[in-house]
């Protein structure tokens, strides 16, 4: 059943390889999935520039994603926690939210590279900007999808106001704090690429290492980074999918 | 602990303010201890904004609710929800420990409390289930087992059994009954359901529509447990029907 599933792609791949062998697609412009296959071996082993290897780059990228969604989840999920839970605090702070929130993350580049300079705390800095708003609007949304029966049962069982917002609202707003993070990382992951195509002080990244073979005209290493790109977006949502089930084995689907 | 409710009214106020829609007018009645009283009453005539008011939910718009000649403190009343209200993200222990939880019971402790419960409500085995696991009588035992675990003053439930099948509310209702011969809560039972306020009660308030005042309170002095078909019940019964016929006539 899982491997029928994955016929289409198959075929995908096998056809993709034809027109290449075929020589019906020039290679400086689509490269067949063997060449970038072996395209990632050379990043893996020899490095782009030669020396700087795969999993290196990949390390700085997921470390400044790490920084950036660190910073937007510790922010986020508390005052999402209180907006939600407090009318008067999220009349006060939704038109700052709404003013902001519609600026893309990547047009902050300029701005973030003029405060922290060319390297990790701007990279971070964008993917925070990235992570923050859908953490906190799915934070606000859960809190206020609480059904109001449940707060009743609680304050008829004597629940003050911190009872309330830790045993009732935190965890019924659970479910949409984890489609918030979800969504935040992988915008924050989207961002990163942006964030390091502009420069990298360090020399490391995934961007910096796609930038560095387009330079030297290598469309298989670039594809070989945008897999990898890919493939570590692919574990990081699966990873929170699972961190999920675990925390949340009450919560069906979502 | 003996209830008493003074004038009670609750008007709850038009959106500009203007008029508003008197729910309940002026409710007198003293509880005895331990008895177990059914308010009945038309659909739609305040029975529930009467329970969320004594509850502590919503406030009176004038009057007052007394336990033992005091106003009660917090998590003192305890109410049971029609639609069993249990928190989705606990499992049927932890809803029945969430009381004690926030009262401070240490962990231990709450935990053989709770487990206690689960036992004679016929939980065993299901005790780590979550609710949407468990069935709707077995979701209303853990509701019930919730609140009564605190200890309350006074058991307020508003139409318990409403949302379940014939079988299961008669079975749920001898069980309740049960609980309540060793445990003589006080109770205020609210319903729609004659034959329940019948089986169950030691008093029946019937209500009038809307605004809410009473129109009889009737004495059931027949032996438990009760034949719901026999002739005492069944000559009940119509009486109750005849009042509340004359309440839907008024109309």
């Amino acid at each position: 059943m899982k491997l029928a599933r994955l016929t289409p792609l198959a075929g995908l791949l096998l056809a993709w390889q034809a027109v290449c062998s075929l020589g019906l697609a020039a290679p400086y412009l689509l490269p067949s999935p063997l060449a970038i296959l072996a395209g990632l071996k050379e990043l893996a082993l020899a490095g782009m520039p030669p020396g700087r290897l795969l999993h290196l780059h990949a390390a700085h990228s997921l470390l400044r994603v790490a920084w950036g969604f660190a910073a937007a989840l510790v922010l986020a999920l508390p005052l999402g926690l209180l907006m939600g839970y407090a009318p008067r605090l999220h009349a006060a702070l939704r038109p700052m939210v709404e003013l902001v929130r519609p600026v893309p993350p990547l047009a902050w580049i300029p701005i973030s590279i003029l405060w922290f300079g060319i390297g990790t705390s701007s990279a971070a800095f964008i993917i925070f900007l990235g992570a923050f708003f859908p953490i906190l609007l799915n934070t606000v949304a859960g809190v206020t999808s609480v059904n109001a029966i449940l707060l009743e049962a609680a304050r008829t069982l004597g629940a003050g106001r911190r009872d309330i917002l830790l045993k009732v609202l935190l965890p019924g707003a659970a479910p949409a704090m984890f489609v918030g993070l979800r969504i935040g990382v992988g915008i924050g992951w989207m961002t990163l690429l942006a964030a390091e195509f502009a420069g990298v002080r360090s020399g490391y990244g995934l961007g910096h290492m796609i930038m560095t073979a387009r330079d030297i005209q290598r469309p298989d290493l670039i594809m070989a980074g945008m897999a990898v790109i890919g493939a570590l977006g692919l574990l990081i949502d699966a990873g929170l999918r699972r961190l999920e089930r675990r925390l949340l084995p009450w919560s069906q689907g979502s | 602990m003996s209830l008493t409710i003074n004038g009670l009214g609750k008007t709850f106020t038009g959106a500009g303010g203007a008029g508003g829609v008197a729910v309940l007018a002026r409710l007198d009645c003293l509880i005895a201890p331990g008895s177990f009283v059914t308010f009945i009453g038309p659909s739609g005539c305040g029975k529930t904004t009467l329970l969320r008011v004594i509850a502590g939910l919503e406030p009176a718009s004038a009057g007052q609710v007394l336990l033992d000649g005091r106003p009660p403190a917090p998590g003192r009343v305890g109410l049971v929800f029609q639609n069993y209200a249990l928190f989705p993200w606990r499992t049927a222990r932890a809803n029945i420990e969430m009381g004690l939880e926030i009262a401070g019971v240490a962990p231990a402790e709450r935990r053989r409390r709770a487990l206690e419960y689960v036992k004679a409500f016929g939980l065993a085995g299901f005790e780590d289930r979550y609710p949407h696991e468990l069935s709707g009588g077995m979701q209303q035992r853990v509701a019930i087992a919730r609140t009564l675990i605190t200890e309350p003053a006074l058991v307020l439930m508003d139409e318990p059994f409403a949302s379940l099948d014939s079988q299961t509310r008669n079975s749920l209702q001898e069980f309740l009954l049960g609980l309540w011969e060793t445990r003589r809560d006080t109770v205020l039972f609210v319903t729609h359901n004659v034959d329940e306020a019948v089986f169950l009660s030691d008093e029946i308030f019937i209500l009038s529509r809307r605004p809410a005042r009473l129109v009889q309170r009737l004495a059931v002095e027949l032996p438990r447990p009760r034949d719901r078909t026999g002739p005492e019940c069944n000559a009940l019964r119509r009486r109750i029907l005849d009042l509340l016929k004359d309440q839907q006539e008024e109309a």
